[in-house]
């Protein structure tokens, strides 16, 4: 789910304290609402720098466990051995409130009771840019690759061709409610891209058989808005978002689509994937890098086992390039993957040369949306680092027959070329657009292609009326591109975030000064502290031998005669982080050798307002 | 996207080997300079030149002297997208395999060496090598059948592996020729003189330099190719055997080598279905040479290439080479060979085969520029759209798809239009140019100007000729035997009433009839007449392409009234809409 989706459902006891929050209430005091504020980037970096080490570190271990899937509390704890990052899971526990308290992380309850805590999707790429960036050398930029293979075509303009068929003609369905096969062939025939090498993840049954790039075609398609169900027939009707993206520049568009493919083929139960996806974007673009230095690289063991799969949908998508030599083999993005960069490369080569041959020359900056116009009318003869286009007679009389003028097909080429017509293609569309009525010949002059768009309209299957049958059931299994967890209704926790020891149940009921100054106890009294920590995930501590130690207890272990012994690790705190460093191995500590104790519970010191004396 | 480099680099670098040129941005020179070594144009249809780099592009580049390293810096520097890893790596392929085999007559036998010898036992591998390749024990090099010279290079370079050429032409037997050039003004334009220099390298008479010889030009049409062959034999100064598509072209070449050359009358012989006369320079056509039944190799008139000491051969209009003539060819590899074109466009895409066996491209001069220069006449050129009256429109209609275009080429009311040009055009020679011999005899009837076929006699045909030359003749009207070497240099007015579907090559020829240029300077015109509504409209846009991607503009005219396109004022809304 997005921030802005989660803000809307939140409810106003929630809203309410959220706003209040320390990194929320400046901001909004600015006159920003809460969904900007709390999508705001320079407010994560903000928070980056100044958030408490535990709360950095917990969100970034979400990152590397869960991405932007739901996740249970317990799950972030530690189950034995050595903790993540080092943090107790009572300081784990803490730092989540601080996350919700801060605008970062959500939580929902089950019906069944149990608790989901969600990162808002559209933050994930934002929280591990900043928290996981990768670190890659590029390889120096005089070296050259061999064995690099052609570039594929950027993967919108394989879209475009295949939704330009799309709208030609229709997908009609079957009664069945599958496309047939010829159908589908076309559209994959119309894309210049390695079906091998296209990810299929899910395919709803309607969908069995379909030749992968048509699969992509349609997935992308549906994602993107710009294909739709109407009856019988999957039609390419832009909707508002579909619009908005053929009008982005279009190395953003490019980003966009990247994003939606992420969504739309990574699978969604696997973070692993997601943060090699995310981490790719921060290689720089246009420099090589070695497969091996970025698996090696990855924030975890998943993302770089994951990575390759990713790089090679790169490849096929034409985003990236490869090459190698004898050290090795090296990808390179061909495109801007960063946001934040993008800027920086955007060039106002939007337009595309319209030469007197009838052909348009098509560079990359081209937007999408010129493209899709430009499908309308002239054939692609070619793609590589430019597309070349052939204004061509039978798409141009399609195009009339679809309602096209030509004061419109003027105009449209006008637009696309930045230039007045060539004498000569304004003449071929003056053939072109001509009316048939005026034709000497009759009947005849009528445009084959405009009798084939009249055909398939035709009895059986009218692919532009509705068959009065449910709508989209097409795309329905596949439509999720932002997938609901579980599918249930979402209510959200409005409670406030507990940063007391009133987060720890049971915490009340203890002696005060068992959390406050380590003092000598009792065996017996000893061990409810060993166990009550143990129950909390919590450290305590310790002296020992006249040391003092912290020591992060697991287990209470019976001793010989009758005793017993405290089984956890020993750790100690970074300077100025506080970051716990645990001992590799856990070790156990005799009841007897402990001396003076206190159990470290978070949020305790804040609210005796000293630090314990030890 | 492919991240733009630099926005105002003029070379967009495709991973095909397709470079653009964009020759309104700065850098346009050097990298034209940098394109014109290493690819060849394909077209320059408005302000963006087609390039294209293809091995033989670049192994020609490396035999003049480029290495890779420049190449693909020059590239680099001028690319706006930078250079695809894929072009990269073929240019360095294609550059690192020129050099790597040579043939050279050593021991009084023809060797194949090679740099590497892994080399050579991979193309002694190859297949096709059966039986021509006899590698020696030691590796060192391999024996060559002196009469697969070519066949060997052929496909050698087929495969992707040049061979650089030094065994050598044969010098053919002395013919003391010099050209009629009178001091003051060159006999050969400088550009004639530098395709002849780039054809012949070193390999001028006397030099005894083995290396240059053979290879193709490509000139326009009316810029005098026929002198870049009087050239060649001129510097060579050795017999010559010229080939040329029909009888008309065997006169023309002779009388120009009368015109041009020291050549007695007793040095030149033509050598074509009517007479058979072999002499020091000799003009014969393709077609006898294709023509069957002799004894040696089913061939009768082999005897002509072989049973003299030629030393160069020129294959006027070496687009249309016919297969039995390139398998001649490929048994003459020590005989120099010129082919000369407008258009190297094969309708048959045997483009290779011209590389292989006649030689690559030596030399090329675009369209345009000549114009420019003045050496070739300014052209326009106009497409006249005529309606059909309701007859002709109806049996169009009802008629089967093959037959359209017949009754589309002939439209009856296209003799109206030829009528009106002419008078306009009064006081201008004029060719009437059509592909179907009913309509051309209807006009030639109509309009009452003598008819040109290819059924004519030669000798009546070349009367036709001469009296048009000398000015008795107004206008002829001409079938396709006019689509080459027809020489007829006063011709300023072309009316094109029919032609072969969308053939480009043709469209040029047709143009190139009168692009002569003219004694007081003036603008050629060219008319295509396409009947109104019809395919004829689409072939003749597909016809034209060639031109247009060479600069010419046709303007569109309907008739009657000749309404320009250009003139129109633009169509309301409801004008062409669906």
């Amino acid at each position: 789910m997005r921030t802005r989706d989660i803000v809307m459902e939140l409810p106003d006891a929630a809203l309410s304290w959220l706003r209040e929050g320390p990194w929320t209430a400046p901001r909004l005091s600015g006159g920003a609402s809460l969904a900007d504020a709390l999508t705001d980037p320079s407010r994560a970096a903000a928070w980056v720098n100044d958030a408490p080490a535990s709360a950095r570190d917990a969100l970034k271990l979400i990152l590397m466990r869960f991405g932007h899937m739901p996740f249970p509390e317990e799950k972030l704890m530690p189950e034995g051995g050595k903790p993540p990052l080092g943090w107790t899971g009572a300081e784990l526990r803490m730092a989540v409130q601080q996350l919700r308290r801060d605008g970062i992380l959500f939580a929902m309850d089950r019906p069944w009771g149990d608790r989901l805590l969600v990162l808002p999707e559209d933050m994930f790429a934002v929280w591990r840019r900043l928290l996981l960036p990768l670190n890659v050398e590029p390889l120096p930029e005089e070296v050259w690759m061999e064995g690099c293979d052609a570039a594929a075509s950027l993967l919108s303009h394989e879209l475009i061709a295949a939704w330009s068929v799309i709208r030609g003609t229709g997908l009609p369905l079957t009664s069945k409610g599958t496309p047939r096969k010829q159908e589908t062939a076309r559209i994959a025939s119309a894309m210049r891209i390695r079906p091998e090498e296209c990810p299929v993840r899910g395919a709803p049954p309607a969908w069995e058989g379909l030749p992968p790039s048509a699969d992509l075609a349609l997935r992308m398609g549906r994602a993107i808005g710009m294909l739709r169900q109407r009856g019988r027939t999957v039609v390419a009707e832009p909707d508002a978002v579909a619009r908005a993206w053929l009008a982005l520049p279009a190395a953003e568009a490019e980003l966009r689509l990247m994003e939606i493919a992420a969504v739309c083929l990574l699978p969604a139960g696997e973070p692993g994937a997601w943060l090699a996806a995310e981490s790719l974007r921060d290689l720089s673009p246009m420099r090589w890098y070695r497969t091996a230095d970025i698996a090696r690289a990855m924030p975890t063991g998943d993302a770089a086992d994951a990575s390759a799969a990713w790089v090679r949908f790169l490849l096929t998508a034409g985003w990236m390039e490869s090459g190698g030599d004898a050290d090795g083999a090296a990808v390179r993005w061909t495109v801007e993957p960063s946001e934040a960069r993008l800027g920086a490369s955007a060039d106002g080569y939007d337009r595309y040369e319209l030469m007197p041959d009838l052909e348009a020359i098509v560079p990359p900056e081209v937007p999408p949306g010129i493209r899709w116009e430009l499908e309308l009318m002239a054939r692609r003869l070619s793609e590589d680092v430019v597309a070349v286009y052939r204004l061509d007679a039978d798409a141009c009389r399609r195009a009339r027959a679809g309602g096209l003028t030509l004061e419109d097909a003027r105009s449209l080429l006008e637009r696309g070329s930045g230039a007045p017509l060539p004498g000569a293609v304004e003449i071929a569309l003056r053939d072109w657009f001509h009316e048939p009525e005026a034709v000497s010949m009759g009947g005849e002059a009528e445009p084959e292609t405009g009798r084939a768009m009249t055909d398939a309209a035709a009895p059986e299957s009218p692919p532009f009326a509705s068959s009065g049958g449910p709508d989209e059931d097409f795309f329905r299994p596949a439509a999720s591109a932002y997938p609901d967890p579980n599918g249930q209704a979402r209510i959200w926790d409005a409670r406030p975030p507990l940063l007391s020891r009133k987060l720890y149940p049971g915490a009340d009921g203890i002696p005060q000064g068992w959390l406050r100054q380590p003092a000598a106890y009792h065996a017996s009294t000893r061990r409810e502290l060993v166990e009550r920590a143990i129950g909390w995930r919590a450290a305590l501590r310790l002296e020992r031998e006249g040391d003092w130690i912290d020591f992060a207890p697991e287990r209470v272990l019976s001793a010989e005669g009758g005793g017993w012994r405290a089984w956890g690790r020993p750790f100690v705190r970074e300077a100025g982080s506080g970051r716990p460093i645990c001992a590799e191995s856990p070790m156990g500590i005799d009841a007897a050798e402990i001396g003076r104790l206190m159990i470290a519970l978070p949020g305790a010191e804040r609210e005796s307002g000293a630090q314990p004396t030890t | 996207m492919t991240l733009s480099r630099s926005n105002l680099a003029p070379i967009i670098a495709q991973s095909d080997g397709t470079l653009l040129l964009d020759e309104r941005l700065p850098g346009f020179a050097e990298a034209q300079e940098l394109l014109r070594a290493i690819a060849e144009l394909q077209k320059r249809p408005g302000h963006l030149h087609t390039y294209h780099v293809t091995p033989v592009t670049v192994w020609n580049a490396a035999a003049s002297g480029w290495t890779a390293a420049r190449a693909l810096g020059g590239l680099r520097a001028l690319s706006r997208y930078g250079v695809p890893g894929p072009l990269e790596r073929e240019l360095a392929l294609q550059f690192a395999r020129y050099g790597q085999l040579r043939l050279a007559a050593q021991g009084g036998e023809l060797r194949l060496l090679a740099a590497d010898p892994a080399m050579l036992e991979s193309v002694a591998a190859l297949r096709v090598m059966n039986g021509w390749l006899r590698v020696r024990e030691d590796g060192a090099y391999a024996v060559v059948r002196p009469d697969a010279r070519g066949w060997l290079k052929r496909e050698l370079a087929l495969a992707g592996y040049p061979v650089i050429d030094e065994a050598g032409y044969r010098s053919g037997q002395p013919l003391p020729v010099t050209l009629r050039g009178d001091g003051a003004s060159p006999a050969l334009r400088g550009y004639q003189r530098e395709a002849v220099d780039a054809l012949l390298g070193g390999a001028a008479a006397g030099t005894g330099a083995p290396a240059g010889g053979s290879g193709v030009v490509v000139l326009p049409c009316g810029a005098g190719k026929t002198w870049v062959g009087i050239g060649a034999i001129a510097s060579l100064s050795c017999e010559t055997l010229i080939l040329t598509p029909n009888t008309v072209s065997v006169t023309q070449w002779i009388r120009e080598l009368r015109r041009a050359t020291t050549l007695g009358d007793e040095q030149i012989g033509a050598y074509t279905g009517e007479r058979k006369e072999v002499r020091p320079v000799t003009v014969a056509t393709y077609q006898v040479l294709s023509s069957r039944g002799g004894k040696r190799g089913g061939n009768a008139h082999w005897p002509l290439f072989q049973d003299r000491n030629w030393g160069l051969i020129i294959y006027d209009e070496v687009h249309l080479l016919p297969a039995p003539v390139f398998r001649l060819t490929a048994e003459l590899q020590a005989t120099r060979r010129l082919g000369l074109t407008a258009t190297l466009v094969r309708e048959d895409g045997r483009e290779g085969d011209v590389f292989a066996l006649v030689g690559p491209k030596a030399y090329e001069a675009p369209w345009k520029s000549l114009e420019e220069e003045g050496w070739i006449a300014e052209a326009a050129c106009s497409e006249v759209r005529v309606p059909m009256d309701a007859g002709c429109a109806e049996r169009y209609a009802d008629a089967p798809a093959r037959a359209r275009s017949r009754i589309a080429g002939e439209n009856p009311r296209k003799a109206e239009v030829v009528r009106a040009l002419l008078a306009r055009h009064e006081g201008e020679q004029a060719l009437v140019i059509g592909q179907y011999l009913d309509q051309l005899r209807t006009l030639s009837r109509e309009l009452d100007l003598p008819l040109v076929t290819g059924d004519m006699p030669h000798g009546e045909r070349q009367t036709l000729f001469d009296r048009f030359n000398r000015g008795e003749l107004r206008a002829l009207v001409l079938s396709k035997v006019a689509n080459f070497a027809v020489d007829l240099p006063d011709a300023a007015v072309a009316v094109q009433v029919s032609g072969s579907f969308g053939s480009r090559q043709e469209e040029a020829q047709r143009l190139g009839r009168i692009l002569r240029p003219k004694r007081d300077g003036a603008a050629a015109s060219f008319y295509s007449l396409v009947s109104e509504h019809t395919d004829e409209v689409e072939y003749a846009r597909r016809r034209q392409r060639f031109l247009i991607q060479q600069g010419y503009r046709y303007e569109v005219r309907h008739w009657p009234g000749e309404r320009s396109e250009r003139d129109a004022p633009r169509a309301p809304a409801a004008e062409g809409s669906g």
